[in-house]
């Protein structure tokens, strides 16, 4: 499968994706974009972050989504329960979890007026209660969040009943992604990154590697290193609203005498970039040296051997958004482990901040007008996937 | 006064200004030293970066010692550096988002932790 030199195999392999223009109205227009946060992120499953945040009983954290204009209060309960509420005290409206991570001895207590929550959600305690007649206990616990936890994945569904459960979301998806081992990582960087530019046009970048052997010329190209033909992906596949990309192992990669360095020390990129890993008949398939798959509408895990890391694209307005990048290693115990980590970790930072390069200055030209449509190749169809996904939820098909 | 390194590695003292304690910090400093000072700052490291991390590698992370932990800071600087000499050839790439708005959340994280540091626990 590598390295052929077929044009239009997935645009074959899928072909209700179309072939045609896309309006760039989709990434300027205000109307498009609050039909975007009611028919896709009022309604699909949403990853918030994963248990690894709040490991111990009692601990929280707080993800802002400016596009349901509310913050959200993960929080494991002392029975270990992972739950999800809206993060609002019933008195006035002040949140009950002021730090974006902490830890509560079981109570969450609002700093207002100090009413407290259990970490179930049940309101346990009304300052001068007297004073309050009318405001019964029962009836005024935190505001609940559908939530649900796959292979330590949270998702929230922001729906008032949720159309699918989150397991039938993952359908596609879950046999696949779910052979991976992810036993025995341990978050090890975190990014932020706040962009004026529309949310999919941030996502797309991360949704075909075409772009590596030309934007990442200096960086990442090594990785995909294609002598005398077109870019190809060893693999895409769609599986309903999600997809994957296989990243082609380089045709040669001779590594730069730091990954050398790194690589007697710890994980490194040598080992991640250089080949397909073979996981065994049962373990992960890895479709290409290293695995991207997109969870609709914005959430993107990607798989190597030896790490994982993940992406959550956050709309805050038609031309603003949050990029959250979050890697997982092994543990490290040591300064070589950790110096090899580092390796890998600026290895992957960099190209990102390259793509981040071009998000606003594309976001800015998209708004002059001077183009009605944009073009997507073969190669990018998962590109195409995502924004055919979101206009079907716009328009009621999906 | 006691030594800013340990001892059998004061040749790398020259470099010392490498030694940043944050992500946020090595980057910036990645970015302001000229070519020349990056050459020669990788060089040294890729001589002497395997005996330090050797050195380093007998002591528990979360045990390091002030010197200790400027050694170990050194070698994260070269996965900075490694950047400008082995990928980019300059400095200051063009073309490339700032740093400062491309937040390593990660720096308030206490060395050898993993993941976020939890309140109270």
């Amino acid at each position: 499968m590598t390295g052929t030199e077929t044009s239009g195999r997935f645009t074959a392999r899928y072909p209700q994706e179309g072939t045609g223009p896309i309006p760039v109205e989709r990434y300027t227009s205000n109307a498009y974009f609050e039909q975007e946060k009611t028919a896709v992120f009022r309604r699909k499953w949403l990853n918030v972050g994963h248990e690894l945040q709040a490991p111990k009983p009692g601990d929280y954290f707080v993800v802002q989504l400016q596009v349901a204009d509310t913050s959200i209060l993960v929080v494991r309960g002392k029975d270990g329960v992972i739950r999800a509420f809206h993060n609002m005290c019933s008195h006035r409206g002040a949140p009950v979890a002021w730090d974006a991570q902490g830890h509560c001895r079981g109570f969450l207590t609002c700093r207002f007026h100090g009413w407290v929550y259990d970490t179930t959600g049940k309101l346990v305690h009304v300052s001068d209660a007297g004073n309050f007649p009318s405001v019964r206990a029962e009836d005024n616990g935190l505001a609940p969040v559908h939530c649900g936890v796959w292979n330590g994945f949270i998702f929230i569904n922001l729906a008032k009943e949720p159309e699918e459960t989150l397991d039938a979301y993952l359908v596609p998806v879950a046999e696949h992604i779910g052979r991976y081992d992810f036993s025995g990582f341990v978050p090890a960087f975190s990014y932020r990154i706040d962009e004026n530019v529309n949310w999919k046009t941030l996502q797309e970048a991360q949704l075909e590697g075409w772009h590596l052997p030309f934007l990442h010329e200096k960086t990442l190209a090594r990785a995909v290193k294609v002598e005398g033909r077109q870019y190809r992906h060893s693999a895409i596949e769609l599986h309903g609203l999600h997809g994957v990309l296989g990243s082609p192992p380089p045709d040669s990669f001779t590594p730069p005498p730091t990954a050398m360095l790194a690589s007697q020390f710890g994980t490194g990129t040598v080992q991640a970039f250089g080949t397909k890993a073979d996981k065994g008949a049962d373990g992960y398939q890895f479709r290409g040296s290293f695995d991207f798959w997109h969870l609709f509408p914005n959430f993107f895990i990607g798989l190597l051997d030896g790490l994982f890391f993940t992406f959550n694209i956050w709309p805050v307005a038609v031309d603003r958004s949050i990029w959250e990048i979050k890697g997982y290693y092994p543990p490290v115990s040591n300064a070589g482990q950790l110096f090899a980590q580092e390796y890998s970790k600026v290895g992957l930072r960099d190209p990102m901040m390259e793509d981040c390069f071009t998000h606003e200055l594309m976001a800015a030209q998209l708004k002059s007008g001077a183009k009605p449509v944009i073009h997507f190749q073969d190669e990018e169809i998962l590109v195409r996937h995502l924004g055919n996904g979101v206009d079907q939820c716009v328009r009621g098909l999906a | 006064m006691s030594s800013p390194l340990p001892d059998g590695f004061s040749d790398l003292e020259p470099w010392i200004d490498w030694a940043q304690p944050t992500e946020l910090a090595r980057n910036h400093k990645r970015w302001s030293a000229s070519m020349a000072q990056s050459q020669a700052f990788y060089d040294v490291m890729q001589a002497r970066g395997a005996d330090a991390l050797a050195y380093l590698n007998q002591f528990p992370l979360t045990a390091l010692d002030a010197p200790q932990r400027t050694l170990l800071n050194m070698c994260l600087a070269l996965a900075e550096v490694a950047v400008t000499v082995e990928m980019y050839g300059e400095p200051q790439p063009k073309y490339v988002f700032p740093i400062d708005r491309f937040v390593p959340v990660h720096d308030s994280w206490p060395l050898g932790a993993t993941g976020p540091m939890m309140g109270g626990a």
